[in-house]
């Protein structure tokens, strides 16, 4: 068993459980499989990984999070619970690109918010969404008061002060910022990337990282949105086509949360 | 500077490290009045340009007015992206680390680069509540060369970013990020091998964080206790106001204060930076002035025939390279095993910047303990008195004869070296021994009992593989000599063992059926292993020289065997060149160099 007390889980809706709060799918995974939550997170993976070690979980992924709140969430964990606390964490981090993920602080609610942009094929802004969170279970403020005049103002700056490319390249420095900081200060983290393109600028910083902190699946899978599709545990799959999400499906959480539990044991 | 590895020196500050004010032509014209200094651009008078000059490095000089922690952090990772991490382990970075506050950095679409934006807050900045009271963007020079001055942002884009700072950014959030950020760039600096130091303005950044700064205390550049220049300058009256007596209010460095500041931070770079020179050995490398004191014979001798203390080679590469600090811990009569130990005793000293040199003794020489309990070193085959009344001298000598005949014994130094190695891997290592390289393989490999035994040699290895010298040995040490890759009749062999044959059985590669073999018969085997240690050992050691002795520069006046003066500058001239070169490597290099030739 892990001589740790707590698990600290950091991502995108890939691992928040993204789908898994949408009333048709819960019922839908009711009447086929008699299985039901109240919260989606309880059927993701940290949550198995957290049962299976015993340890007290600490579910910190959002849907449309990405780099920039992860590595800030982190930061601030760490500074919060304090070192020795943070030394009795087991982080487990599932990292998405920046691109269409920005952090941002909103003095309205007085705490950060997550922006998704999407642009058209000239990198102009053609739509945005300001939430807290995606997710009817967790989310303490409505989404619909950032529609409107906070989505407007955010888009009009950002039209004028954000590069999605300058905005990702930051992250790429702030990521390996903070897995060196987690490394000197010996705490215990894993981590997956949904692809390369932040870890290519840093190769032989990753290769050296890699032997003991990088999540292994497979050869062609290192996310757990690619392990589910690969398997065909994706929602999608899992309710046979009654939704088109592709994110991970409750069973492909509970299988992949093994590929998770081996690579800890495997390393501890 | 022949120690110093780094080419380039990268710096990232704000106004205190870009010479602020210096660039104001009223404060130059009054420079140029009182002291007749004058200069085109502030840069070349700030305190990075004349740390550059001295240790002769290129200077990336990224330090504007109005840059903060957040700017200075994404620039750094921005700069080693650029170049890589083998470039970067070349370059010095020396990062004066402001607080993030009044100094926010933003991306401009319409510059397509970014800009410093200095925000000033209202009094109540602390709550969420608090307005922005006044902004400036900061001029700027972008990536491609196209400059943006102050007038350029005043008006709507200075009122765009501050209507967007009042909604959506909040100065307390914004510091408390960049606790975590600039811990992170530090420890991907140390992590990556990168030399680094850094100054903080003040200590907001680095209270949160007090563990983490504990560990990295040496890379802090306090100059006579100051945290950085601002503070240094203000204490010593050395900013442009004291500088031009009262002339202006600016109170950033002055001239003399970026002059001063950098003369103490040399000091500083040179003692954090400059390695230490650890050498360790017998009377061969213990100063010829402790061993004339201490009355050796020889050495009394030989002083008194120079008519001087000549120096010996650590002496000599101390010099070489600008006095670098020694620690001599040879002692005359020394076997390995105490060379070891005082290098064990002596190894929490060494950093990782310092220079180790091995000079190790003749294999022969070994340690007894005396009635005292303590250690001794024997030297086998001298005029030595008894070390302990159990241990004749006979006893003694049968024992270094057992260690110059077998070549094994040299493996106890592959082992030393292998712990030194290990436990130093980033350093510079050099080992060397005054020992004669020439290697006699032992030529009996029977014992009376293995005779009398009927025992079979197996010899480990292809034959192939084996110089001549030691073929004959085996063959002259063999009545029989069969080859267990042939196919031939394992059975004959029978019969010669039993009737008292010396057997010898090579190229014996541990097959299924060569063991089969000598296990079906339940030979008596001893199994050679055809190593020499000795060969390997050298290849571990600096190429091999046979450095003058005393006797020979003496033309025999003085009958002694030890290196002479000549001899040890012919050592030191080699060690010197291959240190030379060495230096100017990066720790990884250092370290695959290193674990090339390994025993294990």
């Amino acid at each position: 068993m892990l001589n740790l007390k707590k698990l600290y889980s950091n991502g995108s809706s890939l691992t928040a459980g993204g789908g898994l709060y949408e009333a048709g799918n819960k019922n839908e995974y009711k009447r086929l499989y008699d299985v039901e939550w109240d919260n989606e997170k309880d059927v993701t993976y940290p949550k198995y990984v957290a049962d299976h070690f015993k340890l007290n979980l600490i579910h910190d992924a959002e849907c449309g999070s990405g780099a920039p709140r992860l590595v800030r969430r982190t930061y601030d964990y760490i500074e919060n619970v304090g070192i020795g606390n943070a030394k009795d964490t087991l982080f487990l981090f599932e990292i998405t690109d920046p691109i269409h993920r920005i952090d941002l602080y909103c003095k309205k609610i007085n705490n950060h918010v997550i922006a998704n942009v999407r642009y058209d094929d000239n990198a102009n802004i053609n739509d945005i969404s300001v939430v807290t969170s995606y997710s009817p279970t967790n989310r303490v403020l409505s989404n619909d008061m950032f529609k409107g005049e906070i989505e407007a103002e955010v888009k009009d700056y950002l039209t004028k002060y954000h590069d999605p490319v300058v905005y990702s390249n930051k992250f790429i420095g702030e990521l390996v910022g903070l897995f060196s900081f987690m490394e000197k200060m010996e705490l215990k983290f894993f981590y997956m990337f949904e692809n390369e393109f932040l870890r290519n600028p840093f190769k032989s910083f990753y290769n050296m990282m890699d032997v003991n902190h990088r999540i292994i699946i497979d050869n062609e899978c290192t996310s757990s949105s690619h392990f589910c599709i690969k398997n065909k545990l994706t929602i999608k799959d899992e309710l046979n086509g009654f939704t088109d999400d592709t994110h991970p499906g409750y069973f492909g959480y509970k299988k992949f949360s093994e590929v998770i539990i081996n690579n800890v044991k495997s390393i501890f | 500077m022949k120690w110093f590895k780094h080419e380039i020196l990268y710096v990232n500050g704000s106004s205190l490290t870009a010479g602020g004010g210096l660039g104001n032509s009223d404060i130059k014209d009054e420079y140029k009045k009182v002291y007749n200094l004058e200069w085109e651009n502030e840069k070349d008078v700030t305190y990075p340009k004349y740390v550059a000059d001295y240790f002769n490095m290129e200077l990336v000089h990224k330090a504007l007015s109005g840059s903060g922690a957040p700017r200075l952090v994404r620039e750094v990772y921005d700069y080693i992206i650029e170049h890589g991490i083998e470039n970067a382990r070349k370059t010095m970075f020396l990062l004066e680390i402001t607080d993030p506050i009044h100094r926010v950095d933003l991306y401009c679409n319409e510059v397509d680069d970014y800009l410093i934006a200095n925000v000033r807050y209202d009094d109540d900045y602390q709550k969420v509540s608090s307005k922005i009271s006044s902004i400036q963007i900061q001029h700027v020079t972008t990536r491609d060369g196209r400059y943006f001055d102050y007038k350029f942002f005043e008006g709507r884009i200075e009122n765009e970013i501050k209507d967007y700072l009042e909604k959506y950014h909040n100065p307390i959030a914004y510091t408390e990020k960049y606790y975590g950020e600039v811990a992170g760039l530090l420890s991907f600096l140390k992590e990556n091998g990168i030399t680094f130091f850094y100054m903080f303005n003040e200590h907001t950044l680095k209270t949160p964080l007090q563990y983490f700064y504990k560990k990295f205390e040496k890379h802090e550049l306090r100059v006579q206790g100051h945290n950085c220049i601002n503070q240094f300058s203000g204490i010593n009256k050395l900013t442009i106001k004291d500088e031009l007596n009262g002339f202006t209010s600016d109170v950033h460095p002055g001239y003399y204060g970026n002059l001063k500041f950098s003369e103490l931070l040399i000091e500083k770079i040179i003692e954090n930076l400059k390695p230490s020179l650890f050498v360790y050995g017998d009377s061969h490398t213990q100063p010829f002035i402790e061993l004339a004191d201490s009355k050796m014979n020889w050495a009394v001798e030989y002083v008194n025939y120079l008519n001087e203390i000549p120096k010996n080679y650590a002496n000599l590469i101390s010099e070489e390279f600008g006095d670098l600090k020694l620690i001599n811990s040879g002692r005359g009569g020394f076997s390995n095993h105490s060379i070891f130990e005082e290098f064990l005793r002596n190894k929490h000293s060494i950093t990782p910047k310092d220079i180790l040199v091995f000079g190790w003794t003749t294999e022969s020489r070994f340690r007894i303990a005396n009635e005292s309990n303590q250690l001794i070193d024997v030297i086998p085959f001298s005029p030595h008195p008894k070390q302990n009344d159990d241990v004749s001298k006979t006893t003694t000598n049968e024992i270094g004869v057992n260690k110059i005949t077998y070549n094994v014994w040299w493996r106890d130094i592959l082992n030393y070296i292998d712990i030194i190695n290990n436990l130093f891997p980033n350093n510079l290592i050099y080992h060397w021994t005054w020992v004669d390289n020439k290697t006699t393989p032992q030529t009996r490999l029977w014992s009376e009992e293995m005779l009398g035994e009927n025992y079979v040699i197996v010899i480990q290895d292809e034959w192939d593989k084996f110089d001549d010298e030691m073929k004959k040995i085996i063959t002259d040490n063999a009545d029989i000599l069969f080859d267990l890759t042939k196919s031939q009749n394992y059975d004959s062999i029978v019969d010669d063992v039993k009737s008292g044959k010396r057997v010898i059985l090579f190229n014996y590669l541990g097959t299924k059926e060569q063991n089969t073999f000598l296990t079906k018969y339940n030979f008596k085997t001893r199994m050679i292993n055809p190593t020499n240690y000795k060969k390997l050992c050298f290849e571990n050691f600096i190429p091999y020289k046979k450095y003058t002795t005393i006797f020979e520069e003496t033309n025999g006046l003085v009958d002694d065997l030890h290196t002479s003066k000549i001899g040890h500058q012919q050592l030191a001239s080699d060690l010197i060149s291959l240190i030379q070169v060495d230096i100017k490597k990066i720790p990884i290099e250092i370290h695959n160099a290193k674990f090339k030739k390994t025993l294990f």
